[in-house]
């Protein structure tokens, strides 16, 4: 009897771990099942149209980057994450902050568009973007398209568009934290923290995340075209910091970001500091209002509302004295229909207000000539796309139609031709984009008697998929880049600064790469070059050899791999190859950077030694390659150092 | 038994044997779900047949294989042996191809649409109007027959195909005074944790009930499902495979006979329904 009823407790125990054995085996299989369909040719992604689309018929060169990937390589910041994809490079500006170059082309002031969870981090006095202020350990998945975006995401989206969006309250679905410590050779890299919180609560949905900061650009030692050397260990801070908060319901959505990002730079515009250094702040305040407002099956109306407050490149310290508050109000209406599943149509309008405020401690080459300490402009845009799903191609045209209450009007087209026939896929683009001048671009134009006018871009695109089999997928791509009226700062031999259009630059390349996927392993493998093409920008160009531009490599080759090893551990290896590099060294003379190669090493571990904590312990540029930053112009600053070797810990918990 | 019958059986067990030669199983993975339905097909098969895990290794399959049984859409995907003939099991999604000489079917992860359409009705007598969201491609070609045999048990369906899973809340909204109540088929692309929640809480809010493919989507507040279990499909994948070896002509799809029935007591309540006394007693699971 007693045996019988110790049988009967222990069934009666067991059958509720049965029946939840039973769910997680259904769970894992629809989750397995979704990953072989979804696999990483076809996730659906919305960037280059709006509306989702598989990444191989949509009408761009679109890269999708998912956190598990950010998160296996040990990526330290988004430069980490963006130097990853081929068609990108870092190059140095001024004051210690870097910028983006798009296939060889100088994107740093309003060519390439950042959006972070719906908000523009691009500031509207010089368009620039810092890309150190990002907390990487956030993102949920970042959608690139490497080429123009114009016609829907408006006047920086010239060359690229970087959408990031973070962790949604539904995915958080509660409390998370993440922390991370770096060495360099010399002396700390960095150290942060972040924490975030997400839930559904009955159909709201809330989300908070907390970030802070602090690193260095590097450790190594800075010289200057003077001589001037310093050690950049505590005088290259980097320091983000931020808060961001969401809340939606029913359809209805709001955003808030606090974000306080600061730098400690001595390197300056040309000549370092000789002693101290200069504190420079890019505080930020972004809100938005949204409506998903579904009127049928079809047909979708998306009213928006931004705000966005900054004071780009403040600095009030004995070096230099600059105070110039802007707002940015924009309002969008976006209608989305899709009468049948073949066609879907996309139209809109937009009207943006800039206000600027000049504070009387700016110093007096950064006021407005006239005296003026507040400026104001107005932009009017309209837009439309259709995209048509026939039994030939897909087709993708669109336009804008963008109008500047200084600057004047812009119209762009776009035209895209997709295929998808059994295992290959081919991209024709042929793209016209813009990047409206930016307040400093028309201060300093105008100030000198200059009208500036928007930058016109050309680009067609190429691309060819294969894929081979289950496990791998080939391309191959070409684009061709024509930047007219380029926006060029320029200082003339009276010392007088301004912003004026020059004639003509570009470039053409091609590229090639593969992916590699088998379950938790993967590769991705790539190889890009890049020639100037048509090039008539003095300051861009390498005297004496045509086909380079200055700052970037013409050969780039990417690795990135994730490698299951035994239980939750894995191993993640990347590297970048770049050729030689040309920049300035003083005196007028060109350089040559030799060519270089960039390895990190990543090891991770999740769940282990207790479920829901990720591990990560990483050594970044394992070979020393003593990388810097070349200013891809000829504007008289040295090469800045990039950080040495380092070991670098990171851990994440979720609650 | 004299030497001659033990040479009779043995010649009897010859083909047997070599029958079973002839059969291969490939598993996208090789624990859970696809293990356990390869169990139940290898027992209803009658004999031992290679097992192949992707997880693991490749199938290097020969020519001379006569039925290759997969599970999983990775296991579909793979290219096999021309002349074979292909059963495809547990692979929501996958367009099936013959692929050559040899015939090809897939089960069904739900049982016959009159069965769900009736045992719908019959927990929800009441019910007029039912809409179903779906997106995988391969389930459009069912909907012809989706909608005849809803008519039949005084049903009207709507359905609607999403594009992407951002569409789910907003079409949810529509439904108020538009459905009765709405069904999800075995959808791998929108049978998403985050999704289900999304249903459960639009479906208790607004009291319209939410009906299930499995027994993981009525676990997390769906107010029942109607499908098939891991092991029928399994099992009616081992029909399958003996039947085509006769030689007999099958369907493209074949629907497991036996279904299985999950309810879930407190989501029908906040829908306002109570499900009879024959729901109950057929009901293989309950939660809570």
């Amino acid at each position: 009897m007693f045996r019988l009823a110790l049988c009967l407790l222990f069934l009666a125990a067991a059958r509720p771990a049965l029946a939840q054995r039973a769910a997680d085996d259904e769970a894992e299989f629809f989750s397995l099942e979704r990953a072989s369909l979804e696999e990483t040719l076809n996730i659906r992604t919305s960037v280059a149209t709006r509306n989702p689309m598989k990444l191989r018929e949509t009408p761009g060169l679109v890269t999708v980057i998912t956190r598990e990937e950010i998160q296996a390589g040990g990526a330290r910041d988004l430069i980490d994450v963006l130097k990853l994809v081929p068609e990108f490079d870092f190059g140095m500006d001024v004051q210690g902050n870097l910028g983006l170059g798009v296939r060889g082309n100088w994107a740093n002031e309003g060519k390439a568009l950042l959006i972070w969870d719906g908000q523009v981090y691009n500031e509207t006095l010089y368009a620039t973007v810092q890309f150190d202020r990002f907390p990487v350990d956030q993102i949920d998945e970042i959608e690139i398209i490497r080429g123009p975006g114009s016609v829907i995401y408006g006047g920086f989206a010239e060359l690229a568009v970087i959408n990031v969006r973070t962790l949604p309250a539904k995915k958080l679905g509660g409390a998370s934290a993440f922390a991370a410590y770096g060495q360099g050779e010399g002396a700390r890299a960095r150290n942060y923290a972040g924490l975030s919180y997400g839930k559904d609560f009955d159909g709201t949905e809330a989300a908070a995340k907390v970030f802070w900061g602090e690193a260095q650009r590097s450790d190594r030692r800075y010289t200057d075209f003077s001589g001037l050397s310093y050690n950049m260990n505590r005088t290259s801070d980097l320091r983000p910091a931020s808060v961001n908060v969401s809340v939606a319901k029913s359809g209805l959505s709001a955003r808030f970001i606090q974000d306080d990002y600061k730098l400690r730079d001595r390197d300056q515009f040309t000549t370092a500091l000789a002693t101290g250094s200069g504190k420079v702040g890019f505080p930020s305040f972004f809100a938005e209002t949204r409506y998903d407002w579904r009127l049928s099956d079809t047909l979708r109306l998306e009213p928006k509302l931004n705000y966005a407050r900054s004071m780009a490149w403040v600095e009030k310290d004995e070096h230099f004295t600059y105070d110039k508050k802007t707002e940015r109000i924009t309002g969008s209406l976006t209608a989305f229909h899709a009468p049948s599943d073949e066609v879907q149509l996309l139209a809109g309008g937009e009207y943006s207000h800039d206000a600027v405020k000049v504070e009387p401690v700016t110093a007096a080459a950064s006021q407005y000539g006239s005296g003026r300490d507040r400026v104001y402009y107005e932009n009017y845009a309209l837009f439309g796309q259709a995209t048509l799903h026939a039994r030939p191609a897909t087709i993708v045209a669109g336009a804008r139609y963008d109008k500047h209450s200084k600057c004047g009007a812009s119209l762009v087209p776009r035209l895209a031709l997709t295929k998808q026939a059994g295992d290959f896929n081919f991209k024709a683009i042929y793209s016209s984009a813009f990047k409206a001048p930016s307040i400093e671009n028309i201060r300093l134009a105008s100030d000198n008697g200059f009208r500036i006018k928007p930058e016109r871009t050309t680009v067609m695109e190429a691309e060819a998929g294969y894929k081979a089999g289950d496990l791998f997928y080939l391309y191959a791509s070409a684009s061709l880049t024509t930047i007219n009226d380029p926006i060029i700062f320029y200082t003339d031999t009276s010392g007088n600064e301004y912003y004026r259009n020059y004639d003509r630059t570009g470039t053409l390349g091609y590229g090639f790469g593969l992916k590699y996927k088998n379950g938790a392993a993967r590769l991705n493998a790539d190889y890009t070059t890049y020639s100037a093409a048509g090039n008539r920008v003095d300051v861009y160009g390498v005297p004496g050899r045509g086909s380079y531009l200055l700052g970037f490599p013409r050969h780039k080759v990417t690795l990135n791999s994730s490698i299951p090893l035994a239980g939750a551990l894995s191993a993640n290896p990347s590297a970048i190859y770049i050729s030689r590099r040309y920049g300035y060294a003083g005196n007028g003379s060109l350089r040559v950077f030799g060519e270089r190669i960039m390895a990190d090493f990543n090891l991770q571990l999740r769940d282990r030694p207790i479920k829901r904590l990720t591990l990560n312990l990483g050594v970044k540029d394992i070979f020393k390659s003593n990388y810097s930053y070349i200013q891809p112009y000829n504007g008289g600053h040295a090469p800045l150092p990039g950080p040495s070797r380092e070991i670098f810990l990171k851990a994440g918990y979720e609650f | 038994m004299s030497f001659k019958g033990l040479a009779c059986c043995a010649l009897l067990l010859l083909p047997a044997a070599a029958a079973a030669g002839d059969t291969a199983a490939v598993l996208s993975y090789g624990g859970g779900a696809y293990q356990e339905a390869f169990t139940a097909f290898e027992k209803n098969y009658g004999e031992s047949v290679h097992k192949y895990d992707l997880s693991s290794n490749k199938p290097d399959l020969s020519e001379g294989i006569r039925t290759v049984v997969v599970f999983g859409g990775r296991a579909a995907n793979l290219r096999y042996p021309r002349d074979s003939d292909i059963i495809y099991c547990m692979a929501p999604g996958i367009f099936i191809k013959a692929p050559g000489g040899g015939k090809a079917v897939k089960i069904s992860l739900v049982p016959e649409f009159s069965v769900v359409f009736s045992k719908i009705k019959q927990m929800q007598p009441g019910i007029g109007r039912l809409q179903i969201f779906w997106m995988l491609p391969d389930f459009s070609k069912y909907i012809d027959t989706v909608k005849i045999e809803a008519a039949r048990q005084g049903i009207q369906v709507t359905t609607k195909q999403l594009i992407s899973m951002e569409e789910l809340p907003a079409l949810l909204r529509l439904l108020p005074g538009t459905a009765d109540a709405f069904w999800i088929p075995p959808d791998p692309m929108l049978i998403t944790r985050e999704n289900l929640t999304i249903m459960r809480d639009f479906s208790w809010a607004n009291g319209i009930p939410f009906y299930g493919s499995t027994k993981g989507m009525t676990r997390d507040g769906a107010a029942a499902s109607i499908g098939v279990s891991f092991s029928e499909m399994g099992k009616a994948a081992a029909a399958a495979a003996l039947e085509l070896r006769k030689g007999d002509i099958l369907p493209e799809t074949i629907f497991p006979g036996q279904a299985e029935i999950t309810i879930n007591s407190d989501a029908a309540a906040k829908c306002g329904l109570k499900f009879p006394r024959a729901v109950l007693d057929e009901a293989e699971f309950r939660y809570p």
